[in-house]
């Protein structure tokens, strides 16, 4: 919600930093009820796979530094 | 040697120091967010704010009563869907831990619980409201079940664990049936922490907008019928926060405080239950 919404690609380093922007979350979160055909859908589930997939990378990621510097 | 000593002291000092500043600094945003919620929300409370649904814009009172009858209505799905998989879940967990399979479900706990809010919204919008037509509170419940199910797994499985294997040889010794040394033992003997777990996790989801967006949806009225959409107090603050009038953002805030009192207190529950019975989630 704070961050802008908005889909641009910054030109300028002052633009990436306080310029608006977009996250995964907030494209899915807007634009998802106002997908009106079929690839645009398919487009917003495809972020949604990204989304799930880098959190569950993160995620074995986390566990095997867990895992390697516990003693057992 | 001396002035080395010296400095070496010194030097442990200032860390110490600025260790001790940073666990200060963690409580300055809780502080800040606490006042700037309160002094807005707590003018915007009174009966009326409790008893009506949103006013128009331009008209003076409303509250919010349809998303505090959602929230509640949600929420009480959700733990009724995600309880019983929950701790039936962990008790499995804390009972076979050397299992392949619970090695397995183990990690999709771990998976579950960093699944974004938003792709848990998807994934329900696809799986229940596309197929029945409409936004519903009962997609919004199963969404909110989702992200409840790790909390509890978790914190039965981790309270069960911790109960002495003695108590069990004892039940068993006894000639007690298997199923009944869990349900009539193991269980209560841990139900403190599990029942932190559960506050735990309601306080976890009662905030959450991003799953209720295509399933809950939100609704103007108060509203029991849970084939249809409804309200809740994270969605009503999210619209309401980004509507251009004064009015609701006022509601806005108002909710805010009443959203934020309910979490405040269910942790300060959970952490007096975890404190009265010693349990360590």
């Amino acid at each position: 919600m704070v961050i802008g919404n908005t889909s641009a690609i910054a030109h300028s380093f002052k633009d990436l930093i306080f310029g608006p922007s977009n996250t995964m979350a907030s494209v899915i979160a807007n634009e998802l009820l106002e997908a009106d055909h079929t690839e645009y859908l398919s487009a917003l589930i495809e972020l949604g796979l990204v989304l799930f997939c880098v959190t569950v990378v993160i995620n074995i990621i986390g566990k095997r530094i867990v895992s390697k510097f516990t003693n057992d | 040697m001396e002035a080395k000593i010296g400095f070496r002291t010194a030097t442990s000092l200032i860390f110490k120091g600025v260790i001790i500043l940073f666990a200060f600094a963690i409580a300055i945003p809780l502080i800040v967010i606490l006042f700037y919620i309160i002094r807005q929300g707590v003018t915007q409370v009174n009966w009326t704010f409790l008893s009506h649904v949103p006013a128009p814009v331009g008209e003076k009172g409303g509250g919010v009563l349809n998303a505090l009858a959602g929230s509640f209505i949600l929420v009480l799905m959700s733990s009724v869907i995600a309880i019983p998989v929950g701790m039936m879940a962990g008790i499995y967990l804390s009972e076979n831990p050397k299992t392949r399979l619970a090695y397995y479900a183990g990690l999709c706990v771990d998976i579950l619980q960093g699944v974004p809010s938003i792709v848990m919204g998807i994934v329900v919008y696809f799986w229940i409201v596309k197929p029945l037509g409409t936004f519903s509170a009962i997609s919004g419940s199963v969404a909110l079940a989702i992200m409840m199910l790790p909390i509890i797994i978790r914190s039965t499985e981790q309270t069960l664990k911790m109960l002495p294997d003695s108590l069990k040889e004892a039940a068993l010794s006894l000639g007690v049936p298997y199923h009944k040394v869990i349900l009539k033992v193991i269980v209560p003997c841990g139900f403190a922490g599990i029942l932190s777990g559960i506050t735990l996790s309601i306080a976890r989801v009662i905030g959450e907008t991003a799953p209720l967006l295509f399933t809950a949806f939100g609704n103007p009225y108060v509203s029991g019928h849970i084939a249809r959409p409804m309200e809740s107090l994270p969605h009503l603050i999210f619209t309401y926060a980004t509507s251009p009038y004064d009015d609701w953002h006022n509601l806005a805030w108002g909710a805010s405080f009443i959203l934020l009192m309910f979490v405040l207190v269910l942790n300060i529950v959970t952490k007096v239950i975890t404190r009265k019975w010693k349990v360590q989630l």
